[in-house]
């Protein structure tokens, strides 16, 4: 089959020769053959998703070439000079061109061309001028979208879309009013100035790699391997930036990407009778040519703001190896590495970051940033007699993050410095900060990671094996630098028991059970986010006598506050400031501009306790000498028992069967099933906070509709322990692939062979969502609009509805023919149709018109039928 | 006295350098010298098993293993065993029979141990097959390989991956989903991730740690940067399945889900309904005023939270603390 199939999301692929009639002779078996494969193909339509990989985005013709040539010193010569060149998809962008060659046993040394594209949209459409460089501008005629009946200066980017743009809104006076005949022209000034500036941009980014290497077998003892590796990736992909925090505006920009990797690896491999050492290095040199992106701000132009594309980086590491076998039943390999990763880009600097977020300056011109990781790994094997087989392993890994630690003030993105920091001018903090800027710390996460395992296996009876194993995980979790520890769960110690039993039988039923326990257990910190703000352990003016972090610690609370409603009396003192009407504790007496504190009880799944089943199933038939069946099941069931808020389960399980008949060595048949499916339920309470506030909009609008409080003023005296507002999501992924695919070989005397290939795959994800918001009436207004009617509610509770269901529908088709026309001379034809409908609640969230405040992009979903098919003549040689 | 000493020094590395040469080229040669590796050796084989065969036999000598001028090249039976008693009576079986519908097939472990011979410690060594997750379940070498094959499918990028579906059913599944890598296309096979032969990393991966081994081909995240993101740091599987997902790029769940599995804070604490969402449920209150104005809230549309929080990798701009620089 032709390799370029293999990239249009055909399921089975075949490298086969060409067909080959003729009776096989010594020579025709012991000597290489060269093959040529040359012609052209076509694609029926165009599409990023269906050549997303295999370079077929695009309709009309494209070039079939593939050529393979091996040579060199005949197996029976007195030489071991050998030397292969392949090519791959030449005609297309995912091509690829290998070259070896060397005397085996000495020397071999291989360089190879590589080129690896991915679309990733061709519906993609921006205003910005510029895409492919760090500096994005918009159409000159740009005018400052608002759907001006809502407000005339607040961004909606729904003011693009005739229909979304001109809806009526409620009037001060509560009233359903249309916009008027000047809203509507400036609605549609609006759309004549901004909408034709929205081009088409073509995302997609290519990867062109060089490998080259050489392995010197410098004594029977002694080899010496080399190799580099140069990438070169550009291209443009879309990501999204904020324009405004404070309003969530943002816009989705065409990034550039322009990466250089360079990798290089060498060893020293040396063996002595049962000893064997390697010692080696990997180096890895990332360079970003674009360090930001710079663009204009939508709401209003003559601003700008600046993103950080990823920094440059370098990483050098050396590891080592030593295995001894003592004896044929006796095996100790100890390995370990230890590896710099370095970062040290400048900073973009106030002059860079528009919008005066760094005002205050920086407190050094780069990171110096400095990881060292290291590790120790020891394994030991042994077969003390024939029915035992042992293991016995320890593991060390250390990511120690060794990066200074440094305060930075900043504003959030378009927020003007408001107010006075209670920590302006206090412990060396600028005198002019407001209550608005950020004064957080850089966390240099740490880990450390100790395991050792054991695995006992015994044989039960012949070829049948019962096997039992133990493991123990601890990670030690750290920010050296910090004021306080910032692991949510410092150590994690984690015991996995296990239990296998597995049989091999021949020509009849191979079998395997497993199954795991495991528990994890860690002493969670929930007020750990605190190492983000230093000025949490600093009094704030304002009349604290001590800072927020010694309150907590004194009162045994989180930043959370108590879990309680209003207070029965006013609070006083330091909780009174701290913890107001029982409430979180306010972020500017830590220096955030946000509440960053969790829920208490929220556990952050990979650091959570964890209860885990795990099991497996593995089965092969083979029915009889032509019929195999395989089938097997996987389950997962991960149970973070201690969450009360954040993911609480996550369940998998996949069930699989394959059949493979071979009527003859001529037909071969196959159909494959595979069933994923996968539940995952997360909780969360969208708590408010306590007031006394007992109406919306005019002091007779009190009452609720639904939820857990009849009025305003019951409802907001508890508005933190509200269980009306507790909510869960469920998501489920049920996912069926099913395949097919038929090989017949030796039609038309032997000249013809035909094979087809079917896949099937139907998607879904739903996410059900449980419970509920509080929405103000929109009539609830302030005077001068009228109160609400006796008995008509004021705030309504609305149940939260499900989402969408994403939904991915593919076949794929692929026959393929092979006709022998001459001994040397093969016609090669293949064909493949592909359909797609997918559907997915992204997408249709970035047309004009369905979001108010994110720029839309216009990416569309991918729904195609497409076919591409292509003759080439294969001449071997 | 000085010069003595230094005589006998010499004397003594020289004694330790001889012994260790007999010995090395004694042990080298010890499991070659077992059995005749030359094309006459062969011969005993392949007076039979000729190029007639049903599968072909003769093809190894196109591949690395029958390259004879090279000292270390086996022969048939210093894989096959001397298989005495086959040799003499064709219907007994030889010593080890890799042929995978063979009945009279090998045990893994004796199958293996044939491939061990030379490729435990001497030729590209599998230090870390012992142990590993691949020997401790019965996988043979050639459960994967096929040493007479001139193109071997495990060896080759494109194909690939049908080998290790053999048994890796539902990654074979996954690999077709909507996102995913170019795993079919050969261009991230599955030896770019996992090296099947044992490791010092978990899941049989290249590296010794899963982000270690994504950043061989996205060095871009490795940083270190300035403002890190705790679960970008511990395990970049914490929110992507690399197998594929319903979801690009490899997302576990979709945002704002997959955000709010970690933070209940500020407004990742506010639910998010998929009310009002293009092709979803209509909502309004008392069934008569549209809440269009006020759903689909900004985090959970469209991009949802990384509409904003787009550096969610790790950010190096001194204001990018909550990933939006």
């Amino acid at each position: 089959m032709f390799s370029l199939l293999a990239g249009s999301r055909s399921y089975a692929y075949s490298q086969a020769p060409a067909a080959s009639p003729p009776a096989p002779t010594a020579a025709s078996q012991t000597t290489p053959t060269n093959t040529v494969d040359a012609g052209v193909g076509g694609v029926s339509g165009s599409s990023f998703k269906f050549g997303e990989y295999n370079g077929l985005q695009n309709s009309g013709p494209f070039g079939i070439g593939n050529f393979d040539f091996r040579g060199g010193a005949a197996y029976d010569s007195k030489s071991t000079w050998r030397w292969q060149m392949r090519g791959r998809n030449l005609g297309l962008e995912t091509r690829s061109l290998y070259a070896e060659f060397g005397k085996q046993g000495k020397y071999q040394f291989f360089l190879s061309y590589s080129e690896l594209l991915a679309n990733r949209s061709d519906t993609y459409q921006t205003p910005y001028l510029g895409a492919g460089t760090g500096n994005l501008t918009l159409p000159s005629n740009w005018i400052f979208p608002a759907a001006p009946q809502a407000s005339a200066t607040k961004l909606n980017f729904r003011a693009f879309d005739p229909f979304a743009g001109a809806g009526s809104v409620y009037n001060k006076l509560g009233v359903l009013t249309a916009p008027t005949t000047a809203q509507l022209a400036t609605l549609a000034s609006i759309i004549a100035a901004d909408v034709p500036g929205f081009q088409s941009v073509y995302l997609s980014t290519k990867r062109t790699r060089v490998d080259a290497g050489l392995l010197y077998n410098a004594s029977d003892r002694l080899d010496i391997p080399l190799s580099y590796t140069y990438e070169h990736k550009s291209g443009l992909k879309a990501l999204g930036a904020v324009t405004s925090q404070v309003a969530e505006n943002s816009v989705t920009l065409p990034t550039p990407v322009d990466f250089d990797t360079s990798q290089a690896n060498a060893a020293a491999n040396y063996k002595f009778k049962h000893l064997y050492l390697s010692l080696a290095y990997y180096g890895s040199f990332f360079t970003d040519n674009v360090s930001s992106v710079t663009w204009q701000d939508v709401a209003d132009p003559t601003k700008s703001a600046t993103l950080a594309n990823p920094p440059s980086n370098q990483f050098n590491q050396f590891t080592f190896m030593a295995a001894e076998k003592f004896k044929d039943n006796m095996k100790l390999v100890v390995s370990g590495s230890y590896g710099r990763n370095t970062q040290n880009d400048p900073f973009l600097g106030p002059s860079t970051a528009a919008n005066g977020q760094l005002a205050f300056g920086l407190p050094v011109p780069s990171l110096n940033g400095l990881v060292v990781s290291s590790l120790v790994n020891a394994k030991f094997t042994a077969k003390p007699n024939k029915k035992w087989n042992l293991v016995a392993a320890y593991k060390f890994f250390n990511r120690d993050n060794q990066t200074p630690v440094h305060t930075y003030f900043f504003q959030d993105a378009n927020e003007t410095k408001s107010g006075a920091s209670p920590f302006a001018g206090l412990y060396g903090v600028p005198a002019g900060l407001g209550s608005n800027t950020n004064i957080y710390q850089n966390r240099a996460y740490s880990e450390m990671t100790n395991q050792a395992d054991g695995e006992a296996e015994y044989t039960i009876a012949k070829k049948q094996w019962l096997k039992a194993s133990y493991q123990w995980q601890k990670i030690d979790r750290t920010c050296p630098g910090s004021w306080i520890g910032c692991a949510d769960a410092r150590t994690t110690d984690e015991h996995t028991l296990g239990a296998d039993w597995r049989r091999t039988s021949v020509g009849s039923l191979t079998g395997r059970v497993s199954y795991a326990y495991s528990w994890r257990r860690g002493a969670y910190n929930e007020d750990a986010f605190l190492a983000l703000v230093p000025m949490a352990n600093q009094i704030p003016a304002g009349g604290a006598t001590e800072s927020a972090f010694a309150y907590l610690q004194a009162t045994g609370l989180t930043a959370y506050g108590p879990i309680a409603g209003l207070p029965s009396s006013p609070l006083t003192g330091n909780a009174a400031i701290f913890t107001p009407n029982n409430n979180i504790v306010p972020q500017s007496l830590y220096g955030s501009r946000n509440n960053i504190n969790e829920l208490p009880g929220m556990r952050r799944y990979m650091e959570a306790d964890r209860n885990r089943h795990k099991a497996l199933s593995d089965l092969d038939w083979q029915a009889t000498d032509k019929l195999s069946i395989h089938g097997n099941g996987e389950y997962t069931d991960d149970d973070y028992l201690n969450s009360a808020y954040g993911l609480k389960k996550d369940v998998f399980w996949a069930a699989s069967m394959d059949a493979s008949y071979a009527a003859s060595e001529n037909l071969v048949a196959d159909v494959f099933y595979t069933y994923d499916n996968r539940r995952l339920l997360t909780r969360g309470d969208a708590y408010g906070s306590n007031s006394t506030t007992a109406f919306v909009g005019q002091a007779a609008d009190t009452l609720i509709s639904g939820g857990c409080y009849p009025t305003v003023v019951a409802r907001n005296a508890s508005a933190k322990i509200d269980p009306c507002l507790n909510f869960s999501k469920g998501d489920r992924d049920k996912i069926d692939t099913l395949g097919f695919s038929l090989s017949r070989k030796g039609l038309l005397s032997g000249n013809l062979e035909l094979a087809t290939q079917v896949l099937y795959t139907r998607a879904r994800t739903d996410t059900s969502v449980l419970g509920g918001s509080y929405v103000n009436n929109p009539l609830a207004l302030a005077a001068p609009a009228p109160p609400l009617a006796s008995g008509i509610a004021a705030v309504f509770f609305i149940p939260a509805v499900n989402y969408p269901t994403v939904r991915d529908d593919e076949i794929t088709v692929s026959p393929t023919a092979q006709y022998v026309i001459k001994k040397k001379t093969t016609l090669k034809a293949f064909y493949q149709f592909q359909r797609m409908m997918s559907s997915d609640w992204i997408y249709l969230g970035m047309q004009y018109g369905s979001g108010a405040n994110f720029l839309p992009s216009n990416e569309k979903a991918p729904n195609y039928a497409i076919s591409a098919g292509g003759l080439s003549l294969v001449y071997a040689f | 006295m000085h010069k003595l000493r230094r005589k006998k020094m010499h004397k003594l590395i020289r004694l330790f350098l001889i012994c260790a040469s007999v010995s090395v080229l004694f042990g080298s040669l010890s499991a070659l010298a077992q059995v005749d590796r030359s094309l006459e050796g062969d011969q005993k084989c392949t007076l039979c098993h000729n190029e007639s065969w049903s599968t072909p036999i003769l093809t190894i000598y196109q591949t690395k293993h029958g390259v004879k001028a090279d000292e270390r090249t086996p022969g048939c039976q210093s894989c096959h065993g001397a298989s005495a008693s086959h040799l003499g009576d064709p219907t007994t079986k030889p010593d080890v029979v890799f042929g995978a519908k063979s009945k009279n097939i090998s045990s893994a472990v004796e199958r293996n141990a044939s491939c061990l011979t030379c490729h435990e410690s001497s030729v590209r060594a599998r230090s870390h097959w012992a142990g590993s997750q691949h020997e401790r379940h019965g996988v043979a070498c050639t459960d994967c390989h096929e040493a007479h094959a001139v193109k071997q499918k495990v060896l080759d990028p494109v194909t690939q991956p049908q080998v290790c579906a053999k048994c890796h059913k539902a990654e074979d599944a996954q690999i077709h989903r909507f996102s995913r890598h170019p795993i079919l296309e050969g261009k991230v096979p599955c030896s770019s991730c996992h090296n099947v032969h044992g490791s010092d990393g978990p899941k049989l991966l290249i590296k010794e740690s899963v982000n270690e081994t994504c950043y061989t081909c996205h060095a871009e995240k490795r940083g270190p940067f300035l403002w890190e993101h705790a679960p970008v740091v511990d395990d970049c599987t914490n929110c992507h399945t690399p197998h594929g997902s319903n979801f690009s790029p490899l997302l576990k769940m979709r945002s704002p889900m997959l955000c709010q599995s970690c933070h209940s804070g500020d407004h990742a604490k506010n639910l998010y309904s998929g009310a009002n969402l293009p092709n979803g449920d209509v909502t309004t209150a008392i069934g008569q005023i549209p809440l269009g104005s006020q759903s689909p809230a900004a985090q959970g549309n469209g991009r949802s939270c990384l509409a904003c929080h787009s550096t969610i990798h790790g950010s190096n701009h001194p204001a990018g603390a909550k990933f939006q620089r």
